[in-house]
Formats: structure tokens, sequence, C-alpha cells
């Protein structure tokens, strides 16, 4: 009998697992928050369900086998593989997705977890694959690590955005430099990458070309356009001193309007409304000195010679002049006293079509019509 | 004190400031040549005045009304003229009733001598027809006191002699004897009347539908033009044209001030119409217009105020600084423009000109600064750089960095909402919740809810206001009439008019400072017919019509280009958005209430709201009453009565220690018994 017993018992103890085991494991897998190890499995299941360590393993490389678990790698090295009845990269990639198209930067695995909205502890292990299987699904990038003990860095963009981006940081940091001093600044990126993201920043106007500050020196590359105030800087100071000698002289304020703006004009920089030579050039050119701009008004508005208003729109389609050009002559004729021009009080509530039919001078001033002056005050 | 601070003319009938005459001269030349148009050609006549923000239209009417104030007493043979101003704060579809309201209210205003201009207009009718020789006035005393009867034959013979309708024949007798002003104002004005006043006025008003009582106050408005009479020519200014759009190209609202134009052109023969306007708005309203009322709008021309020139502006200046009294300190040249530089100046008309409230508003800001010498002096030397060269920016934008203008304009709105919100609530009444809802509903509604549409529907004549959102149509009609015969007849109507199911919602506007009466009980019960068939009642606070009240005006004021912070206007736009961000809940809560995107208020609100409409009720028969009686009214406890009067102490109050009476505060409106 004790025999018979024990050979009984040692049968029972070698039966495979019951249904109800089974089925118990797998609700108790169900349960979990996280994949687990086997053996940490086994201290879950109620007594009646308990397998030996071997009936557990093969029970759950059998639910492995027909898809009911997933298996994922140990979470460290020396460690066991674990369970678990859903897929963390079903789970994950949506949020991992997510993290990194807020990322300014390009991150490792260890530095992603923490950024992660997840509704289970994800660990860095279970991490990696999903990352590797983005990128070979083109959905993001590996980044290589800065230095060779360092791990691999993930992203949704490529390696020349980075490049991009840090050479704009670079630029605003230090301001406009030499071409040869950003590539130097730039670490990370061999010859043909830097020409690549160069050419890249020029075409999209992400950086500027400015001027060298000396004659021999480079052309400089900034992260906005040329302030002209610095190099006229030094052009000013002269000036101030000079303007202040003539003022102690008597010279009218007029006079050394005049000169100044004949001298900036003859640098190449037109003043446009304000330039006394480019307003007679308006004059006396053939076309706009064909119109009459106040007989026109006196035309399609009989009120006019009273002082009605004439409207800016309507008087330029009567004027056919270019936009211009007729901004010009009407400027030309207020500042004569001959009409005046009423102002818009909120240009920016209209839109550019309706800006355009107004006349400007291109100091935000708008103005909406005209009427001619009753008196010369 | 800063001579230059006070830049902005807020009303034509303000006291005449500090002016320089030959600014603007040819255009009050203009408007007094025609009048005399008008009168020597017994024809009505329009004169359009156009000018930018800050050009000085308002200054202008009112050099225009103190040129036409006569200062001697009474007489006929002096040319005299009547002068009104209209400021379009309105809804297109109530613009007669609001030129009836603001005629009658100027023409009660007292002019010279405590005489009021309908006093004139008796003078000149009587001295058409009266025997006797020797000054007018002592002698019109003597009739009134000494003959009334025969004064009153004299007035009968003017009624036959005008053709009067009664109830104007009427008014114009009580006006002779000085009697029932209040009421009388009250009536010529428009606002409904409890029949108790009615009664003793011994005349009638008979308030239709809405349609109805516009047209009755454009026969009032003619028929009081009439009274005045072809020796009296009457100036109507209108300002804030443009507030009259509820929305941007708002054609309704062109339509209406083309219509009322052309009718008072051609309906009248004593009437200078000048309607002044923005230069923007100056196309939008030859667009807009018929081109038939735009021709009666200017048949007498249309003209503009030009900006300032050189001469001009340091004219101005040396008005100011005339009327400061104090030694300039600056020589030569730069005393001609002083507060500011001789460059500054230059730079500030560097364009050929300036608007007066430009170059006002940038000398009162240097004046400031260089009276406190040591002020600012890193701001001064920018401005002197500026200066130099033309072609930068304006001064003041470098002065004041454009990036703390928002900041600036934030508080700017914050202190005007706070005066103007104070001065609202003051000022509120019954009589004017009607036209505050309808001009100011509308533009809170675009602001809180800017997916709803304003429409109209011809078939709902007593719904005033008709809101369109995905969810179907609600309207509002306003239900807060003194009279109630007018009120029973209105629920009446709507009972109707609800019935065709073209509205989702219906909502009535109740005002309860004007209680149902008593003996109303055939509108109480359509009023609860309406309740049953699904009409929601509400009762805005006073403090709600206020806000609605103050937010109208600061947006017209924008629309106008009348709202400046520093040099320059603060758009509509600018004003919506502050006032977006800063709406108060119960304000949000009552628009989404209306348009019926939120639930009803909660009981306790509304309950409290009716028991106030049922006391009123009682203390219009008893102006004082024991708190038993309220309590017993109210069903409430005597602490729950004290407690509740004292939450609504703009309309009751309590007397005693401990409190043993509720009274009815005056000017509170009653209802006719």
């Amino acid at each position: 009998m004790p025999k018979k017993r024990a050979v009984s018992a040692k049968k029972s103890i070698a039966s495979p697992p019951s249904a109800e085991a089974r089925e118990h494991l797998l609700t108790v897998i169900t349960g979990l928050s996280e994949p687990v190890i086997a053996k940490a499995l086994a201290k879950l299941l109620v007594p009646q369900f308990q397998m030996t360590p071997a009936d557990l393993d093969a029970t759950l490389q059998e639910f492995v086998a027909n898809g009911r678990l997933l298996q994922y790698p140990p979470a460290k090295t020396s460690g066991q593989p674990r369970f678990w009845d859903r897929d963390v990269a079903t789970l994950a990639k949506p949020a991992i997705l997510e993290a990194l198209s807020g990322s300014a930067a390009p991150v490792t695995a260890r530095e992603l977890l923490p950024r992660l909205t997840v509704p289970f502890p994800i660990k860095e292990a279970d991490l990696i694959p999903v990352l590797e299987s983005c990128v070979r699904g083109g959905e993001l990038h590996a980044i290589p690590p800065v230095t060779k003990a360092k791990q691999p860095r993930y992203w949704n963009h490529d390696v020349h955005e980075l490049g991009r981006r840090f050479a704009v940081q670079i630029l605003k940091t230090k301001g406009p430099l030499a071409k040869s001093k950003l590539q130097a600044a730039l670490k990370g990126f061999n010859a043909t990458e830097f020409a690549e993201i160069f050419a890249s920043l020029q075409a999209s106007r992400s950086i500027y070309p400015h001027p060298p500050l000396t004659k021999t020196g480079a052309v400089l590359y900034g992260d906005s356009p040329v302030a002209p105030e610095k190099y006229l800087a030094p052009v000013g100071k002269s000036l101030a001193q000079v303007v202040a000698n003539l003022h102690e002289v008597s010279v009218s304020v007029e006079d050394l309007r005049r000169a100044v703006v004949q001298m900036v004009e003859g640098a190449g920089v037109s003043l446009g409304i304000w330039s006394a030579a480019s307003r007679t050039a308006a004059v006396h050119a053939p076309d706009p000195a064909t119109v009459d701009l106040i007989a026109i008004m006196c035309r399609i508005e009989p009120g006019a010679e009273r002082g009605a208003l004439v409207g800016a729109g309507d008087l330029r389609r009567h004027a056919g002049l270019p936009k211009r050009a007729f901004d010009e002559a009407a400027l030309s004729l207020s500042r004569e006293g001959r009409l005046s021009l009423h102002q818009h009080d909120y240009p920016a509530s209209l839109s550019p079509d309706e800006r355009d039919e107004l006349v400007t001078d291109g100091l935000g001033n708008y103005y909406v019509g005209m009427a001619l002056r009753q008196s010369r005050g | 004190m800063n001579p230059f601070r006070d830049s902005i003319v807020t009303s034509p009938w303000e006291s005449p400031g500090i002016d320089v005459p030959s600014i603007h001269e040819n255009v009050l030349t203009a408007c007094l040549q025609g009048i005399d148009e008008v009168r020597s050609r017994g024809r009505s006549a329009g004169l359009l005045i156009h000018g930018e923000a800050g050009s000085g239209k308002t200054h202008l009417l009112r050099r225009l009304r103190a040129r036409l104030a006569s200062d001697a007493p009474a007489a006929t043979d002096r040319r005299e003229c009547l002068y009104v101003w209209v400021r379009l704060q309105t809804s297109p579809r109530m613009i007669w009733r609001t030129l009836r309201r603001t005629l009658v209210d100027d023409w009660f205003r007292p002019v010279a001598h405590g005489r009021s201009q309908f006093d004139r207009i008796l003078f000149h009718r009587l001295a058409e027809i009266r025997v006797a020789k020797g000054d007018l006035e002592p002698w019109y005393e003597y009739m009134r006191d000494e003959d009334p009867s025969g004064l009153s034959e004299l007035m009968e013979q003017i009624a036959e002699k005008l053709h009067l309708d009664r109830n104007t024949a009427v008014a114009f007798e009580h006006i002779a004897f000085g009697r029932h002003r209040r009421d009388l104002r009250a009536w010529l004005g428009g606002t409904s009347l409890p029949l108790a006043a009615l009664e003793s006025l011994n005349m009638a008003q008979d308030e239709g539908t809405d349609e109805e009582r516009e047209h009755e106050a454009r026969d009032v408005v003619l028929m009081l033009c009439r009274l005045a009479g072809d020796g009296l020519p009457i100036v109507l200014s209108f300002d804030q044209v443009e507030a009259l759009q509820l929305v941007p190209d708002d054609r309704d609202a062109l339509f209406a001030f083309g219509q009322l134009i052309s009718t008072l052109h051609d309906g009248t023969s004593n009437t200078l119409l000048i309607s002044s306007v923005q230069s923007s708005f100056a196309s939008v309203l030859k667009d807009g217009a018929r081109m038939a009322d735009y021709a009666r709008m200017t048949s007498s021309g249309a003209l503009s105020l030009d900006p300032l020139r050189r001469g001009e502006g340091e004219q101005l200046i040396a008005a100011r600084l005339a009327a400061w009294g104090k030694a300039v300190p600056a020589v030569g040249e730069a005393a001609h423009c002083w507060p500011l530089t001789p460059q500054e100046f230059d730079a500030l008309i560097a364009g050929g000109s300036v608007s007066p409230r430009k170059l006002l508003t940038f000398c009162a800001e240097k004046f400031e600064t260089r009276c406190r010498p040591a002020a600012s002096e890193s701001q001064e030397l920018i401005a002197e750089q500026v200066s130099v060269s033309p072609t930068s920016l304006t001064i003041s934008q470098l002065v004041r960095p454009p990036e703390n203008r928002s900041q600036r304009v934030a508080e700017f709105l914050s202190d005007r909402w706070e005066s103007t919100l104070e001065a609202k609530l003051a000022a509120n009444t019954a009589e004017s919740t009607e036209e505050i809802v309808r001009h100011g509903l509308p533009m809170l509604a675009r602001i809180v809810a800017p997916n709803v549409k304003l429409v109209r529907e011809d078939q709902l004549a007593d719904v005033e206001l008709i809101f369109e959102c995905l969810g179907g149509r609600s309207g509002l009609s306003l239900c807060a009439q003194s009279n109630m015969k007018s009120l029973g007849n209105r629920f009446k109507r709507l009972k109707g008019q609800f019935a065709q199911s073209r509205l989702r919602r219906l909502v009535l506007l109740r005002d309860s400072r004007v209680p149902l009466s008593k003996t109303a009980k055939v509108a109480r019960q359509d009023l609860a017919d309406l309740e049953q068939a699904g009409a929601v009642v509400v009762h805005p606070t006073v403090e709600v019509l206020a806000a609605i009240d103050a937010i109208r005006s600061l947006l017209s004021d924008a629309i106008s280009g009348d709202l400046n912070c520093d040099d320059s206007v603060v758009p509509p736009q600018t004003v919506s958005d502050w006032i977006e961000m800063h709406l108060a809940a119960d304000l949000r809560q009552f628009v989404s209430h209306v348009i019926g995107d939120s639930p009803a208020p909660r009981a306790s609100e509304t309950s409290d709201l009716r028991d106030l409409e049922l006391l009123n009720t009682v203390l219009a028969d008893q102006p004082l009453i024991p708190v038993e009686l309220a309590a017993e009214t109210l069903q409430r406890s005597s602490a729950d009565v004290v407690a509740f009067v004292q939450r609504h102490p703009e309309q009751i109050g309590l007397l005693g220690q401990p409190p043993t009476l509720v009274f009815r505060l005056p000017g509170t409106p009653t209802a006719s018994p």
C-alpha cells in the first residue's frame, strides 16, 4: 500500500496540468499589468492549480506556440523570459510616436521611457524592439550615438534635420559665422553631410548671408536677415558729427535734409516718396504726367470742388496709373497742400486686396480717400 | 493742468471750449449757408460731412450748435434755429423711435434763460397770431397766469392753422401751460405710459406691433417738425452713423438710414439734415445706400473735414497755450510748436497734414514730459534722434514702444469699461431696456456665439430679435411695456405667432421694474398660456442691462473711430476681443439662455426676479407697506423678505430698526392700476 500510494502520488505529480489549471493560468496572466517570468507566475497560482516548473514552462510555451500568449525577452541580461497576453508593441507604439513627435532632439530608449504615457509599466528591454520595428517601418529614424559608449538614439526626423537644427542653434547663440567656422562648430558630421546640410539651409532660407565685417573677411552666415544698422553705425556717427557742425553755422534743416537725401540716393538707396529726385521724376515721367488727378476728381465727383471726399479706389481706377505712381502722385499733391488725404484708422482690419486700393506712404499709413483743399492753411 | 489733454468732444451740447475759428471754417460756413437755403427756399436739404477719426466732427457740430444758440430773450424777429443731435447708437429697426426720443429730449433741454427749444417754438407760434404789442415773454406770462382761457383759444387757433393732430395739439397746449412736463416728455418721446398717466394727460397711446410703433414715431417726428414751422429751421445732425451696423456689411442699417433721410428730406420743409461719418465709412455709405437716398443726403453738398496743415496746427497749439496762460519755455522757431520741438513737429506733419486729435494727443504727452525736466531723458533722446529722419517710424511709435501698446490698450479699455459701466448703471431705467437689448444684444451675441446669425422674419412682427443657430431659431420679444393694454395685446399677438412653429424657442423679456398690474388679468392669463406653450420668461437684472448698454456704447464708439488710446484709434475687433476675454459669467449665461444653448437659470434666481415683479405690483398701489404684508404677498417669512429687499436696493428699501416697512424707490416706474 505504501508503495502503491507512493506510485499513485508520483503519478499524480507527473500528470499534465488539468484543463482547469491551464485556464486558471491564463486568467492570472490576463489580470497582470505587465509581462512576468514563470517563477513569479507560479506564485500567483492558487494551491489546487499549482504546477511544477517544468509543467508551467511547457504550458506557457504551448500557449506561446498557439498564439494565446506572447513571450518577451528577459528584463535583465541574466534574467528569465517573460510572458503576457498583450502585445507591448501595439500598445506602446502610438505613445512612442507621439512622444517623439514633440521632441526637439533624438533620445535614447532610456530617455524616452519617462516621456511615455502607456497603461502599463514598460521596461527598456521591451521598448528597444518596438523602436527598432518603427525604424524598419520607416516611422522613426535611428540616429547614431554621439560616442561609441553611448546608446543609439531615435527621432522622427533624420540626421540631416538634426544637423540643420544644430547649425541654426549655433548661429543663434554665436551670431553670424563664416562657413568654415560653422562646420567646425557642428560636430559629428563629416564633410559630405555638412555640405548637404548647408545647401539645404540655404535653399530653405533658414540661414542668410551677411557681408564681411572687414575688407579681407569671408562672407558670414546668420540665422536672420542682415540688419543694416550695425554696418551703417560708423556712417551714422560721422554724419551726426557733420550735421552738428553744419547746424552751428546755421545751415537750414531743409537744406540738410535735401543734401542727405541726395547723398543717400547717390549711394544707391532710393528713398521713394521722400526723395525730391524721385518726386521730380514722378512728375516728369511721361505716363503719370499726362494724368491730372485733380481734374479726374472733379470729373467723377461733382461735389469735389466744394470739398467732397473721393474714394482712393475710385480715383485709382479712373486714373489708370500703376499703384506706386498713383500713390506717389496723391502724396505729392497732399504735401503741396492741394488735396487732403484721409487716413484709415485701423488698416489691419482690411484684406490685402482692400489695402491695395488705398494710398500708402510705405510707413504704415493708409489713406481711404482725398478731398480738394478749400484753404491752404 | 495740461492744456492739451482735453482732445475729445463727446457731445455738441457740451459748453464751447477752446476753439480756432479759422479751422474748418469753410465747413461751418457751408452748414450756415445750408440753413439759409432751407429758410429761403422753404425746402429741406442734406449735407454730408466726412472726416477721419479725430478730425473734429463732433467739435464742428458743437461749434454749430453754439453758433445757433440764441442768447437773447424770446423774440420773433430774430432768425433762430432749432438743433437736434442724434447719436445713432441704436438698432436700424428703431431708428425713428431713437430720433423721436432724442428730438424730444433735446427740445425739452433748457438752452437759454431756462427756456427750452419747445418754448422757442411756442413763442414763435404765439407771436404769429398774438394781438398785443410789446415784449413777448411778459405778455405770455400774463396770458398764462391771468387769461388762461385766452391762451387756450390761441393754442386752438395754432393747432387749426397747422393741421395738428389731436395728440400734438393737446401736447402743445400742455407745453404752453407748463403742465405734466415729465409725463408729456415721456409721451412725446414714445415711452410706454400707464393708463392713469395717459388719462391725466388726456392723450391716447396705442402701441401696436414693432413696425406700427416705428411708423408712429415717424409720424410724430414729422408732426413736430411741422409744429416748428418754416420760420424756425431745424438742424438735425446725425452722428455715429457707422454704429447702426450691427454686423459688418449690414445693408439693413444703411437702407434704414437712407430711408430716414429721404423721408425727412421730402416730408418736411424746414430741416437741414447733417450726416457726419468717418472717411473710411464714406464709400460704404455711398455704395450701400440707395442712390436716391444718397442724393438726398448730399442735396446741399458733401464736405470733408481736412486734417490740419502746418499753419493750422500751430494755431491750434497757440490757442491751447493761450488758455493755459503761462509763458512758453521756448523762444524763436521752437516757440511756435512748443511743447513739440520743430523736428518733432516736422515729423508729425511730414505727410502734409495731421488730424487735430493726433496733434493734441502728442502735444499732451510732450507737455507732461517737458514740464517735468527730470523725466525720461532717455526717451527724449530717442525722439530727438528719430526726428532727424523723416523716413523713420512716427515719433509716437518710438517714444512709446509698440510692443507695450497692447498692454496699454488693455489698461485703457479696463478703465473705460469701469467708468462706462458705472455711468450706465446710474442711468439705467426701464424705458431704456428695449433700445439697450435690441442694439446691444446682437453685438454681444456676435462676441459670445459668433456662429449665431441675426435674422428677420416678417411673420413674427412682435419678436424683435431672432437668432439662428444649428439648433434652430430662437426669438426674443420685449415685453416690458408699462401700458397694460398694449402689453396684453402684445401677448395675444404673440400667442398666434408662436403657434406658427416658426421658432424653436420664444423668450419673453420682462423688466421686474415694470410689473404686471393686479387688474391686468387677461394679460396675466395670456402670459401663462404662452409659458404653457413653451415660451420662456427672462428678467435680466439691472446689472446685466447696464453691462449690455456699456458694451454697445464701447463698441459703437470704436466702430465710429471715437475710442482713442494714446494717439490712435482702438479698432472694434480689439474691443470685441477684450470683452470676450473679460465677459462676466452671468452675462455670458444670459446670452446663452436667450439664444437657447444653455440651460435656464437656476430656479432660485428666476423666482427672486419674479417675486420682485410681484412685490412691485403691490408697491405700485401702495408705495409703503408693512413687512408682514410683503411676506404674505411673497409667501415668505418676514426674515426672508428683509433679506430679499436687501438684495434689491436699486428698486426697494426698508424702513425702521428692526425693519417694519418696505418701500418703493422713487424713479421705479409703475404699471397702470
